[in-house]
C-alpha cells in the first residue's frame, strides 16, 4: 500500500468513496473513509477529498460520521469555503433523534476551527445546553468554551456565563465537572470560575457522584475556596476525609493538597494528613507503572525534607530493584539519604554499597555520594565502607570516594584520621578533573598526617605540563604551598620547580597569577603565609547547621501534586522562564506578552496611549522598498517637519562610504551631491514595515562644522523615529570615524 | 631570585616582517625562548648603562651562546620594529582623543539634564520651553517675587530673616535644603536669568555654585511638580516615554507570575495526545485544542528526538517543551505520550495514561505496534469519547461500551482448540478443563454476530509480584509481596458475582483467624464498586462486573509470608591464583513438588575485567552466557521443579584480579514466574452467581506470582 500516496492513492480512493456500489455496502463504504483517515494520519495531503467526504458523513453508520467528524476537523482550517458544506450535515444532525449522533455533531461543530464559523454554532449550542440527553448537554458546555475561543477577545457573553452558572445544578455529574471547566476558560481573564459558598458546598454534595477524574478536578477548583470560620473548614475536611483513601492516587493526592492547603494553620492537621496519606503514597511507589512510582518519589522526597523519618521505618520499599530505569534508582537513593536513622542506617547502607559496583557509572557515583552524605550523621561506618571500595581501584570509584571525603573532612574534623589512612595510594587510580581536585586538596590541607603526601604530590609537579585542566594546577599551587608550611623539608625543591613552571610557562592567567600571588606571598615571610593560609581546616558547625533546614509544610504545600514538585524547584524556574504567549488559532489578536508588565506599572488610563504605540522600541525597515525622486519630492513637500537634529562631523564627506554604510541599515539614498561640494547635501528614505515612511535631508554647510539632519515621517510614531535616528545617528557616526 | 613580569609577545609565527628576511630561516629554525629573550634583555640593559649609541652584536653574543650575530640582529630588528609600531599607533590613538576633546568639551551637568529633557519632552518642546520661559522671564523682571525668594537663612541676622520669612508664605519648601554655611547666600535673579536665555536657546552665563544647586534641585523637583500643570498631551507622552524605557526587551522574557496566581493560571488539561512505535513512527495523534505550539514543529517528531538524547540527570517521563509537557508513560515498546499544561496534576495525567493503555488493551487486544496500527479507527473513537477539548470526560468501560460502535480487528483469530500455545497459565498442569494463556489478553468487545458460547467466560486472576532481598546468610532482608485480584468478564449481561476468599484471610498484623493457618495482608484497598457487606463474615467479595477488565482488590504484604521463599542460593567462590575465579552456584528451589517455576533467569554482575567464561551445567536445557554489556552472567532455567536442586560451575578469566575486585561480584538477580502459586497463600474458594442461570458462564480462577525483584546477595 502506497503510505504517503501520491495522486494515484488519492484518485483511487476518491473514485471508492465516489462508487455507488461502495455506498450502497455499509462496510465498504466505511473501510473507504478509514483508508482516507489512514492516509491523513500518516501526514499524506487528503484535502482534495473534502466534498466526498462531507458526502459520506450524511450516511446513517455512526462510525463513519466518527471518521468523517475527524476529517472535517482536520481539514476545515485549510479550507473554509468548502467547510459550509459540512456545517450544513452537522447542523442536520444536531436535530438528530439520536443523542448520541446529536452530542458528535454538536461536538464536531464547535471543533471546526475556522473563522466566522460562530453565526452557525450559536443556535445549536443553547439547544445543547438545554437538550434532555446529558452527553449533549456535555458536548454543549465545552462548546461554549470552544466558541469564546474562536470568537477571540470580543466580549464575554453574560448569559452565556450565567446560563453556564446554573447548569452546575445538572445532574450529570460529568455536565458539573465540565461547566467549571468552560467557566474557567471563558472567564480566564476575570481570574476564572468564582468559587463562592454555595457553589462550594453544592461541589462538596456532589463529589460521590463524581468519578475519579471528577473528583481530582473538583477537589482542584476548590482550592480556591477560602472556608469563612473554623467551623466551616473542619466539616469540609470531615467531609472530604473519604477521599484520602480512595483507590485512585490522583483523587488522593488531590484530596492532600486540598487539606494541606485549606489546613495551613494548623500544622498538626497537616502532619495527620501527611501520615494518612502514607500509605497510598508508599503503594505508588511499588506500583508497576515506572511513571506512577516516580511521581510518587518526588513526593515522598519533598515530604521527607518536612518531616525527616517520616518513612523512616518503611526504607525497605526504596531498595532499588534490579530492572528498575536510572531515573527511579536515582531518586530512590536520594530518599534512602533523607530517611536514614539509627535503626535502618546499617540496612541501608549495605544496600548502597551494593550500587557502588553498578556498571552504570553515574549510579555507581551517585551512590558513593548518598553514602558520603549519610556519613555526614554516621560517620564511622561510612567511612569504612568508602574505604573499602578504594580497593576496587576502578577509577570512577575512586574519584567519587575521594571527593566524597573532601565534603566530609570539612564538615566532620573526626573522620580526618580515618581518611589520611585511606589516601594513599589512590592517586593513581584518578583520572578525572574533580578527582583529582579533590586528592590534591586533601594531600594539601592534611598533609602532616599524610606520611607519603609530599612524593604523591611530588608526581603531580613532576607532570604538571601534561595537565589538561587549570582548575587542578591552581589546587596543586595552593595544596604545595600549604604542606610547605606543615613540611618544609621535603616540599621546598618541588615547590620552587612548580612555582617556576607556573610562573615562566604556564600560558593559562589564572594559575600563572595565582603562581605569582604565592611567590609574592612567600617572599614577604613565612609568618605571613601562615597567616594567610592557615584558615580552618573544618566547618563543623556547617554540618550542624545543614542538617536542621527542615522546611515548613507549608512552604511546597502549593506545589504539591503539580508538576513544579516533579521538576525540582531549580529547574521548574527554568523551565517556566520561557512562556510563551497563549497560543491561538483563529484570528483573534492576542494581547501582546511584552506589554503585559508595563501596564501594571502603568495607570489604567495610559493603558490606551500603549495601546496605540504597539510597535514600541521595534522599528524593522524594510530593504526592498524604493522611492524614485519624484515621489520623495511630492511626499517630502507634503509633510510637516519631525524632528531637526544636527550632528558632529568633522572633515570632508565621502559619499560613497555613507551611501554603503545606510544601505546596510537598509535606508536608501535618493539623491547626493559628489563629494567636496558645499554646501553638501543628500535625501534618504526608508520605510519601516507598518508602512511608515522616513524621509530625511542631511545637510553640511562647510567642512569641519555640524551635520544638520531634518526628519518628515508620514505616520506620527514617536517611538519609531527615536529609533529610526538613532539607528541614523549609529551609522553617521561610524562613517564620520572612518572619514577623519 | 625574583622573576620579572613576563613580556606577553606575539607567537613567532605571526611576525613576518621586511626587515628580517636575511635571518629568517634561522629565525624560524629555532623560536626564542623566554630565557633567551631576558637574557637578550639584560645584555641590552648592560649595553644602554656603559652609554654605547648603537647596539653591539658581539657583546650580545656572549650572553646568548647558541645564537649567531645575525640572529640576534634580526631579532633585534623585529623588536626594534614592532616598537615603532606600538608608538605610532598610541601617538595616534592620542591625537584621536584630544581632537575628539577638542571638539566636544564635556558637557556641563545643566546641559546634561536639558539633553535629557529635550529628548523626553521632544515634540512637545516648544510649547513646554514657552511656558517655562514665560514664567522665568516674569520671575526674573519683578523684583518683588525676587526679594520673596530668597532662603531664610538659619545664620543669618534674626530680623532680616525673619521678615523675609513671614512675608512668604509660597517659599518652595519642598525644596531639599543643602546645610548652609554661613555666607552663603544665593542669587535667585542669576539663576532666573541663566534658565531665561536657556530658555530663548542662547547659553547662559556660568553659574557659581550654590546657584548651580538650585537649578539641580528645581530640576529633581520637576516630577512631583508636573501633576499641578495642566497639559494633558505632555503627561501622555511622559508615560509612553516611560513605557518604551521600562519594556522589557526581547531576549528577556516576561517573568511568569507564581503559578499559584489565580488570573495567570489556565486550567489543566491534555491539549495533545499521541501514540508512538518504539521506533518513533507515530502509530495515533490526537490534537484536540488545535493550537500550535511555538514553531509548530512536529510534537511526535519533539518528542521522540529529546526522549531519545537525553541527558543523564533528568527523568524522563515529565519533559517540557515550549511552555507544555510532555508526559508519557512506556507500555509494550510503545510510547503514551500526552501534552499537559503547566497547572496539571502529575498524578492524574500518570493515572490517565495508564488507564488509557489498560482501555486500549479491553478494547484491541493485547498491545502491540501492529496492534494499534490494524485498529486505529477504534483507538482514535475511543480518545474522542474519553477526551473532549482536553478534558477528560470518561473512562468507564461500560460506558465507553455503549459510545464505541468500532469492532476490533484481531490479530490473531482466537480459538478456544489452540491449545498448541503453552503459556504462563494452565496448560502445563496437564488438567483438563484449562483455558489457553491467550484467552484473557483478546479483546473484551464482543465481536458481533460471532458465536455465542465462546465470550460467556469470566477470570478471576491472583497476580502477586515479589520484591525480595536475600542476605548473603540467607536471612531474608527485605520480603515485599504486591498482590492484586483481577476481574476479567466476558460476560454480556452484569450480574452480581460472588467471590470467596479464602476464610482465615486476616488484614493487618492485630488481626487473627483461623487456627495459625491464617492468610495475612498488611494492608488491602478495594475497587469502589465492590460491596464489602459480607467481607467481614465470610470473607466474600460481590461485585457487578461489566465486561472488561477489574482490579477487585490490591493488597501488600511485607516481610512475613507464611511459605518459605521460592528460591536460595547457595555461592563458593575460590580464587585459583593467576586471575582465575571459580563460581559455584547451588540454586535451591523451595516451592512444593506439585508447584513449578517457569523462565527462571539467573543474572550475576562479576568483575567488570572479566575476559572469558568456561561453564558446567547441570542439564542441556540450561543456557548460561557473559553479556559483555552488563559484565554479568547470565543462567537460563526453562523450568525448575519444586524441591529440586541445580547447580552451575562457572570459571571465568579475569586478568588482574585483586581481592576487593571481588565486591564487585554480586548481587545475583533472579527473575522467574511462578503459576498456580501464591506467595501470601490467598486462595479463592468459589466465584458464584447466585442468580440460576440457565446455563452458567465459565469461570476460571488463575494464579501466578512473579518476580519484581529478586536479589540473592553474594
Amino acid at each position: 500500500m502506497p503510505y504517503l500516496g501520491g495522486e494515484d492513492a488519492l484518485r483511487e480512493l476518491r473514485r471508492a468513496l465516489a462508487n455507488p456500489h461502495v455506498q450502497a455496502d455499509r462496510l465498504r463504504y466505511r473501510a473507504a473513509v478509514l483508508r482516507v483517515i489512514r492516509h491523513m494520519a500518516q501526514g499524506a495531503d487528503v484535502s482534495g477529498l473534502f466534498p466526498e467526504m462531507v458526502k459520506a458523513s450524511a450516511a446513517a453508520d455512526v462510525v463513519q460520521k466518527k471518521l468523517v467528524s475527524l476529517y472535517v476537523r482536520a481539514q476545515a482550517p485549510r479550507q473554509p469555503q468548502l467547510a459550509l458544506l459540512a456545517v450544513n450535515t452537522l447542523r442536520k444532525d444536531c436535530a438528530h433523534p439520536s443523542p448520541a449522533v446529536r452530542g458528535l455533531a454538536l461536538r464536531s461543530l464547535c471543533g471546526l476551527r475556522m473563522p466566522g464559523i460562530q453565526e452557525y454554532l450559536r443556535q445549536p449550542l443553547l439547544s445543547g445546553l438545554r437538550d434532555k440527553a446529558s452527553y449533549v448537554r456535555r458536548a454543549a458546555v465545552l462548546g461554549c468554551a470552544k466558541l469564546l475561543k474562536l470568537q477571540g477577545d470580543s466580549e464575554v457573553d453574560g448569559a452565556l456565563v450565567n446560563e453556564l452558572y446554573s447548569l452546575l445544578r445538572d445532574q450529570d455529574p460529568i455536565v458539573v465537572v465540565n461547566c467549571l471547566r468552560a467557566l474557567e476558560e471563558i472567564l480566564k481573564k476575570e481570574g476564572g470560575v468564582v468559587i463562592n459558598k454555595p457553589i462550594a458546598h453544592h461541589l462538596l454534595n456532589r463529589m460521590a457522584d463524581l468519578d475519579q477524574w471528577g473528583q481530582s478536578e473538583v477537589l482542584t477548583f476548590l482550592l480556591r475556596y477560602r472556608p469563612r470560620s473554623e467551623e466551616e473548614l473542619f466539616d469540609i475536611l470531615n467531609l472530604l476525609d473519604g477521599y484520602l483513601k480512595s483507590s485512585s492516587p490522583s483523587v488522593v493526592m488531590a484530596a492532600t493538597k486540598l487539606f494541606l492547603m485549606l489546613a495551613r494553620e494548623y500544622p498538626h492537621v497537616q502532619t495527620d494528613v501527611l501520615v494518612r496519606v502514607k500509605g497510598p503514597l508508599l503503594s505508588a511507589c511499588t506500583s508497576e507503572s515506572r511513571e506512577l512510582c516516580f511521581t510518587a518519589l518526588c513526593h515522598v522526597r519533598q515530604i521527607l525534607g518536612s518531616l525527616p523519618g517520616h518513612f523512616s521505618s518503611h526504607y525497605k520499599k526504596f531498595f532499588c530493584s534490579y530492572s528498575e530505569p536510572h531515573y527511579i534508582k536515582c531518586q530512590k537513593m536520594e530518599v534512602l539519604c533523607e530517611l536514614v536513622n539509627d535503626e535502618n542506617v546499617q540496612q541501608v547502607l549495605e544496600e548502597l554499597k551494593g550500587y557502588c559496583t553498578d556498571v552504570s557509572v553515574e549510579l555507581a557515583q551517585g551512590a558513593i555520594f548518598a553514602i558520603g552524605n549519610i556519613a555526614r550523621t554516621y560517620t564511622e561506618q561510612c567511612v569504612g565502607i568508602l574505604t573499602e571500595l578504594l580497593g576496587l581501584q576502578q577509577e570512577h570509584i575512586t574519584s567519587a570516594v575521594v571527593q566524597a571525603f573532601r565534603d566530609l573532612v570539612w564538615l566532620c574534623p573526626q573522620c580526618t584520621d580515618a581518611v589520611c589512612r585511606a589516601l594513599p595510594s589512590c592517586e593513581d587510580a584518578i583520572q578525572d578533573s574533580e578527582g583529582k581536585q579533590a586528592l590534591i586538596w586533601l594531600l594539601g590541607t592534611h598533609g602532616e598526617k599524610v606520611p607519603n603526601a609530599p612524593y604523591v604530590l611530588e608526581d603531580f609537579v613532576e607532570n604538571v605540563k601534561s595537565e589538561m585542566f587549570p582548575a587542578v594546577k591552581m589546587e596543586l599551587l595552593t595544596a604545595l604551598v600549604r604542606l610547605f608550611l606543615s613540611r618544609p623539608a621535603e616540599c621546598q625543591d618541588m615547590l620552587g620547580r612548580l612555582l617556576y613552571y607556573c610562573i615562566e610557562e604556564e600560558m593559562d592567567m589564572a594559575v600563572r597569577d595565582r603562581g605569582l600571588f604565592y611567590y609574592r606571598l612567600l617572599q614577604s615571610g613565612v609568618e605571613e603565609v601562615k597567616r594567610v593560609l592557615c584558615s580552618p581546616k573544618s566547618d563543623p558547625s556547617l554540618g550542624l547547621l545543614e542538617d536542621q533546614t527542615e522546611r515548613p509544610v507549608n512552604t511546597w504545600a502549593s506545589e504539591f501534586n503539580t508538576l513544579a514538585l516533579v521538576y525540582g524547584r531549580e529547574r521548574w524556574a527554568l523551565v517556566t522562564a520561557y512562556q510563551p504567549a497563549e497560543p491561538s488559532y483563529a484570528c483573534s489578536p492576542c494581547t501582546d506578552s511584552r506589554s503585559r508588565d508595563t501596564e501594571s506599572l502603568i495607570s489604567e488610563e495610559s493603558k490606551e496611549i500603549l495601546k496605540a504605540h504597539p510597535d514600541t522600541g521595534n522599528l524593522t525597515l524594510i530593504s526592498d522598498v524604493y522611492l524614485t525622486a519624484e515621489e520623495f519630492e511630492k511626499t517630502w513637500l507634503s509633510l510637516e517637519m519631525s524632528c531637526h537634529l544636527s550632528l558632529p562631523w568633522c572633515g570632508t564627506v565621502q559619499p560613497d562610504a555613507i551611501q554603503t554604510a545606510l544601505h546596510v541599515v537598509h535606508i536608501q539614498t535618493i539623491a547626493m551631491s559628489k563629494a567636496g561640494v558645499q554646501p553638501w547635501k543628500a535625501y534618504l528614505s526608508a520605510q519601516d514595515d507598518t508602512g511608515c515612511l522616513f524621509l530625511t535631508e542631511l545637510l553640511l554647510e562647510a567642512a569641519d562644522s555640524e551635520m544638520q539632519v531634518s526628519v518628515k515621517q508620514s505616520e506620527a510614531k514617536p517611538e519609531a523615529l527615536q529609533t529610526f535616528l538613532s539607528v541614523l545617528r549609529t551609522v553617521m557616526g561610524a562613517v564620520a570615524g572612518l572619514g577623519s | 631570585m625574583k622573576p620579572p613580569l613576563r613580556p606577553r609577545l606575539a607567537p613567532a609565527r605571526y611576525v613576518t616582517g621586511p626587515g628580517e628576511a636575511a635571518g629568517e630561516a634561522e629565525g624560524r629554525r629555532k623560536a626564542w625562548s623566554v630565557r633567551e629573550k631576558r637574557a637578550l634583555l639584560a645584555a641590552l640593559r648592560d649595553q644602554a648603562a656603559l652609554g654605547v649609541p648603537e647596539f653591539q652584536a658581539r657583546p650580545l653574543r656572549e650572553r646568548l651562546p647558541r645564537r649567531s650575530e645575525a640572529e640576534i640582529l634580526s631579532f633585534l630588528c623585529r623588536l626594534r620594529g614592532r616598537a615603532a609600531r606600538e608608538a605610532v599607533s598610541t601617538q595616534y590613538r592620542h591625537c584621536l582623543e584630544q581632537q575628539r576633546c577638542r571638539r566636544s568639551q564635556v558637557p556641563a551637568p545643566i546641559e546634561v539634564w536639558l539633553e535629557l529633557a529635550e529628548t523626553l519632552a521632544e515634540g512637545l518642546e516648544e510649547a513646554t520651553v514657552a511656558a517655562f520661559s514665560q514664567v522665568l522671564t516674569v520671575a526674573a523682571t519683578e523684583p518683588l517675587s525676587l526679594l520673596h525668594s530668597v532662603p531664610p537663612r538659619p545664620t543669618a541676622t534674626d530680623g532680616d530673616g525673619e521678615t523675609i520669612a513671614g512675608g512668604d508664605p509660597v517659599t518652595p519648601r519642598s525644596f531639599p535644603r543643602p546645610d548652609v554655611p554661613e555666607g552663603f547666600a544665593v542669587d535667585f535673579q542669576r539663576v532666573y536669568e541663566y534658565l531665561a536665555r536657556l530658555c530663548r536657546g542662547a547659553k547662559g552665563p556660568a553659574l557659581p555654585p550654590g546657584e548651580s544647586a538650585v537649578v539641580l534641585a528645581l530640576l529633581s523637583s520637576l516630577p512631583p511638580e508636573l501633576s499641578a500643570l495642566d497639559c494633558a498631551a505632555l503627561r501622555g507622552h511622559f508615560r509612553g516615554v516611560y513605557g518604551a524605557l521600562t519594556a522589557p526587551c526581547f531576549s528577556e522574557t516576561d517573568a511568569p507570575g507564581p503559578p499559584s496566581q489565580p488570573g495567570g493560571r489556565s486550567p489543566a488539561m491534555l491539549s495533545q495526545i499521541f501514540i508512538l512505535s518504539s521506533k518513533g513512527d507515530r502509530l495515533i495523534h490526537r490534537d484536540f485544542r488545535g493550537e500550535t505550539h511555538g514553531t509548530g514543529a512536529d510534537l511526535a517528531d519533539v518528542f521522540y528526538r529529546r526522549i531519545t538524547s537525553l541527558p543523564g540527570d533528568q527523568a524522563p517521563v515529565f519533559m517540557a517543551h515550549e511552555g507544555r509537557h510532555f508526559v508519557h508513560v512506556r507500555h509494550a515498546g510503545l510510547y503514551f505520550v500526552a501534552m499537559a499544561t503547566p497547572d496539571a496534576a502529575p498524578f492524574a495525567l500518570v493515572e490517565f495514561l495508564n488507564r488509557l493503555v489498560t482501555l486500549l488493551r479491553d478494547f484491541c487486544g493485547p498491545l502491540s505496534e501492529k496492534n494499534v496500527g490494524l485498529n486505529f479507527g477504534l483507538v482514535y473513537e475511543l480518545l474522542d469519547e474519553m477526551v473532549d477539548y482536553g478534558y477528560i470526560q470518561t473512562t468507564a468501560p461500560e460506558v465507553l461500551r455503549n459510545l464505541v460502535h468500532s469492532e476490533p480487528v484481531a490479530t490473531k483469530p482466537f480459538s478456544l482448540l489452540d491449545l498448541g500455545s503453552i503459556g504462563l497459565f494452565g496448560a502445563e498442569t496437564q488438567q483438563s478443563r484449562v483455558a489457553p494463556s491467550s484467552a484473557a489478553s483478546r479483546p473484551v468487545l464482543p465481536p458481533r454476530g460471532g458465536e455465542q458460547s465462546a465470550r460467556n467466560e469470566i477470570f478471576v486472576d491472583v497476580v502477586e509480584r515479589l520484591t525480595v532481598v536475600i542476605a548473603a546468610n540467607g536471612t531474608p532482608m527485605k520480603v515485599d509481596v504486591q498482590g492484586e485480584i483481577r476481574l476479567k468478564c466476558y460476560l454480556p449481561g452484569s450480574v452480581e458475582l460472588r467471590i470467596g476468599l479464602t476464610e482465615e484471610f486476616c488484614v493487618g498484623k492485630s488481626e487473627l483467624r483461623g487456627y495459625g493457618t491464617a492468610v495475612r495482608v498488611d494492608e488491602c484497598a478495594f475497587h469502589s464498586s465492590v460491596k464489602l457487606d459480607e467481607f467481614e463474615s465470610g470473607r466474600v467479595l460481590k461485585v457487578t462486573p461489566n465486561q472488561g477488565e477489574l482490579t477487585l482488590m490490591q493488597y501488600q504484604l511485607a516481610d512475613d509470608i507464611p511459605a518459605p521463599l521460592p528460591f536460595r542460593l547457595f555461592p563458593s567462590v575460590e580464587q585459583d591464583p593467576p586471575g582465575r575465579l571459580r563460581l559455584y552456584l547451588k540454586l535451591r528451589c523451595d516451592l512444593p513438588p506439585k508447584s513449578q517455576a517457569l523462565n527462571v533467569c539467573l543474572q550475576l554482575p562479576v568483575p567488570k575485567g572479566v575476559s572469558s567464561l568456561a561453564q558446567e551445567l547441570s542439564s542441556p536445557e540450561q543456557t548460561a552466557e557473559l553479556q559483555p554489556s552488563t559484565k554479568s552472567i547470565r543462567w537460563t532455567i526453562p523450568r525448575c521443579q519444586g524441591g529440586s536442586q541445580l547447580s552451575a560451575l562457572f570459571k571465568l578469566e579475569v586478568p588482574g584480579l585483586t581481592r576487593a575486585s571481588l565486591l564487585e561480584l554480586g548481587p545475583a538477580n533472579l527473575t522467574f514466574e511462578l503459576p498456580t502459586h501464591t506467595c501470601s497463600g490467598l486462595h479463592v474458594r468459589f466465584v458464584r452467581f447466585p442468580g440460576s442461570t440457565p446455563c452458567p458462564p465459565q469461570r476460571w480462577v488463575r494464579y501466578l506470582t512473579h518476580s519484581d525483584s529478586y536479589v540473592l546477595r553474594l
